[in-house]
């Protein structure tokens, strides 16, 4: 049943020293990804949440190698990327592409949008004419939605929207396979994110792509992902099917985000249960001992102060890591 | 019907740019009772802001001029033809607070939190001594659940997180006791499990003080879950208002409609395609005497176009307004 997948991340460990003064003397580490796991299918989307520093954005920087990892794999195709000499790397990097949540923040001011395109079609090294160029940069606007006059704007002069459909268009101008959605519709209206969503989920129709989508906001992650990783410091505490993430929640963090969504539905908002967490997550700086959700968790009792849970993969589609995860859904079930 | 606490009739403001001119606000009329949470949605440059920082006379002028409106706030007249009556220093700050949705803006990053605490204070309550006034903002920092609060007091804002930074300006309003606090995007920057505590803490002090909260936000759940009313904002003006129940189960105009229809839902039903609303809001500054919704709307009649702006009028009975061509029969009846 399963295909081979096109991304496989194996126990990824991404650790940033901190250095205090001139002469950089260590005084501690920053977990910020410490063992995460996860794969996906070619054309399909997999989904990567959670608060604010857990480590989404690190994720994606390593798959691209954009920050060196201090362990784990990453395979593409069956390849380590992690493992690969620069030049083989080279090589197959345009096959992964990312997009931003602030394409402002990453689209050159001083460039229109037509050349913020075409420099990154032809860094493939291919030989084109400019009438070729010109017409492979159209087709890219059209496909992402703008129209060919709008390759003359400049990024201060288009939208938040339009910004990132620019965005969106600079990463199909590497014909990737593979696209890191870094939270891309997080900063715009419910009106213009829809727009992206619906846009996102034609092109990997079309072209065939593979995402993996990170965000904070689940109901858009659970429309758009197949399968959803949530994460918590650095660690992945439970993976589902996108469609089970709100009616299977089986991590009590997983249970406190979803509760915490406020839904637009009038009567089913005011019927909802709320779980509510204290605290904020956590710096990995000092990261708790045992399971590092247990200072937050409403459930926590001795054991999870001392040891940390391993990820129980009872339902190999739907593991969880928990001590206790099979009690407490037994509570709230009855 | 509750007491009114806040009134404010034909609002209309504009920022006078060279070579254009932005109309931000173009009549708008609302008004908020005593302990009551009234919701302002709307996509962003849709005038919401304008509409709140005109209410506590922080327009920047020049460029930006109030051109209209009455404004009373609990018997007290704030704006009257657009001119200002009252003394805003006695009402800013004390009776009506208002937080931003990036409390830097309204945190002097230069002073401990407890000195600002002091100045808050001492600007409202001439008689208050320093030591009193850092006694109550320690009280409060307490009180909006901010741990080690007399220790926190000596920290600079940027020493705090985002959501501790808001739940400071709360504080500044539950010390204040205001009456009003108006909350602009409060929780737009956070992650939803602090946003639930900042909103949860808001209605407790809303509970605690008898207070009304204005809040202002593109998030309609948050709306769902809060509001008891709400008003509907597009291009500097109020298409559709009612309560929250109303707005949600029975909305009528086809912006408000759109805009429901593109949030994804969370019930397991709901994974069909997202509607999104075509296009994007018009520009402030480019506005004709037609519907400004137009040319987005996907309900528009052949006759809309040749048709002037419709106005607000109550659908109905109860209270549930809209501004739409597609209700002036009904409405008429
Ligand atoms: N270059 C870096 N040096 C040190 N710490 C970092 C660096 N990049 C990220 N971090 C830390 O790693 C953690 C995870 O960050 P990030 O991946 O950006 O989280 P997310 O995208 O989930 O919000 C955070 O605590 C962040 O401060
Ligand atoms: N200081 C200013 N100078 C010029 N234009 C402004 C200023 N403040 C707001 N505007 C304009 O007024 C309109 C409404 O803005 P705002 O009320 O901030 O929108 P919202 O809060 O709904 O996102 C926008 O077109 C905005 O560009
Ligand atoms: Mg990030
Ligand atoms: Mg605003």
């Amino acid at each position: 049943m399963k295909n081979d997948p096109i991304i496989k991340v194996e126990n990824l460990k991404v650790h940033f020293g901190l250095t205090k003064g001139i002469a950089k003397k260590r005084i501690g580490t920053v977990k910020a990804v410490d063992g995460v796991s996860f794969s996906v299918e070619r054309g399909k989307t997999i989904g990567i949440v959670g608060e604010s520093g857990c480590g989404k954005t690190t994720t994606g920087k390593a798959i691209l190698r954009m920050v060196s990892s201090s362990g784990g794999k990453v395979y593409f195709h069956n390849q380590d990327v992690l493992a690969m000499k620069r030049k083989e790397h080279d090589k197959i990097k345009r096959k992964i592409q990312m997009i931003f949540q602030d394409p402002y923040g990453s689209l050159d001011p001083r460039q229109s949008a037509f050349s913020i395109i075409k420099e990154v079609l032809v860094a493939d090294g291919k030989k084109r004419t400019s009438e070729e160029i010109t017409k492979e940069v159209n087709e890219l606007l059209v496909m992402v939605g703008l129209s060919e006059e709008m390759g003359e704007r400049f990024p201060h002069e288009l939208s938040g929207g339009q910004r990132q459909r620019i965005g969106i268009a600079r990463a199909l101008a590497c014909h990737p396979e593979v696209i890191i959605c870094d939270e891309p519709v997080s900063a715009l209206d419910v009106s213009i994110q829809a727009q992206i969503i619906n846009l996102l989920e034609k092109l990997q129709r079309e072209l065939g792509l593979t995402y993996i989508f990170v965000a904070h906001d689940l109901a858009v992650v659970r429309h758009i992902a197949d399968y959803v990783c949530i994460m918590y410091l650095g660690n992945i505490v439970e993976m589902m099917d996108s469609d089970e993430m709100f009616t299977k929640p089986l991590h009590p963090y997983t249970k406190a985000l979803i509760s915490a969504i406020p839904v637009v539905d009038y009567h089913l908002e005011k019927t909802r249960k709320r779980i509510e967490l204290e605290g904020e997550i956590p710096s990995p700086i000092n990261r708790p001992t045992g399971c590092p959700f247990h200072p937050r968790c409403p459930y926590a009792k001795d054991k999870c102060a001392k040891e940390a849970p391993v990820m129980d993969t009872t339902d190999p589609n739907h593991p969880v890591c928990c001590f206790y995860y099979k009690d407490l859904n037994k509570e709230t079930s009855n | 019907m509750g007491e009114r606490l806040l009134d404010c009739k034909n609002l209309k403001v504009s920022f006078f740019m060279t070579g254009s001119t932005v109309q931000a606000v173009r009549d708008v009329s609302f008004h908020v009772d005593r302990n009551e949470v009234v919701a302002v949605v709307g996509e962003s440059g849709c005038g919401k802001s304008v509409t709140q920082m005109s209410i506590m006379q922080l327009i920047q002028t020049p460029p930006g001029k109030i051109l209209s409106g009455d404004v009373t706030f609990d018997g007290i007249e704030l704006l009257r033809g657009g001119k200002p009556i009252a003394d805003m220093n006695q009402v800013r700050g004390n009776r009506i607070a208002m937080i931003f949705q990036e409390p830097m803006t309204s945190l002097n990053p230069v002073f401990k939190i407890g000195n600002q605490f002091v100045d808050v204070l001492r600007a409202h309550n001439k008689g208050m001594s320093k030591k009193e006034a850092w006694a109550l903002g320690a009280k409060a920092l307490d009180e909006v659940g901010i741990p080690d609060a007399e220790l926190r007091m000596r920290n600079y804002p940027f020493e705090l997180s985002g959501g501790m930074r808001q739940r400071v300006l709360i504080a500044f309003a539950v010390a204040c006791q205001a009456d009003l606090i108006i909350a602009d995007e409060p929780t737009t920057a956070l992650d939803v499990t602090v946003q639930a505590q900042v909103m949860e803490l808001l209605m407790d002090i809303k509970k605690k003080n008898n207070s009304s909260i204005v809040i202002v936000t593109h998030n309609l759940g948050l709306v769902s879950r809060y509001a008891d009313r709400i008003y509907v904002m597009y291009a500097g003006q109020i298409v559709e208002s009612g309560t929250s129940e109303q707005i949600l189960t029975d909305p009528k105009h086809p912006y408000t409609k759109g805009l429901l229809n593109a949030v994804p839902q969370i019930q397991a039903d709901k994974k069909s395609d997202l509607v999104p609303i075509e296009g994007a809001p018009p520009s402030l500054a480019k506005l004709d005497d037609r519907c400004a919704f137009l040319p987005r709307c996907a309900m528009k009649c052949d006759s809309c176009p040749s048709k002037a702006s419709p106005v607000l009028r109550e659908y109905g009975t109860d209270g549930h307004m809209v501004a739409c061509h597609l209700f002036d029969e009904e409405v008429a009846k």
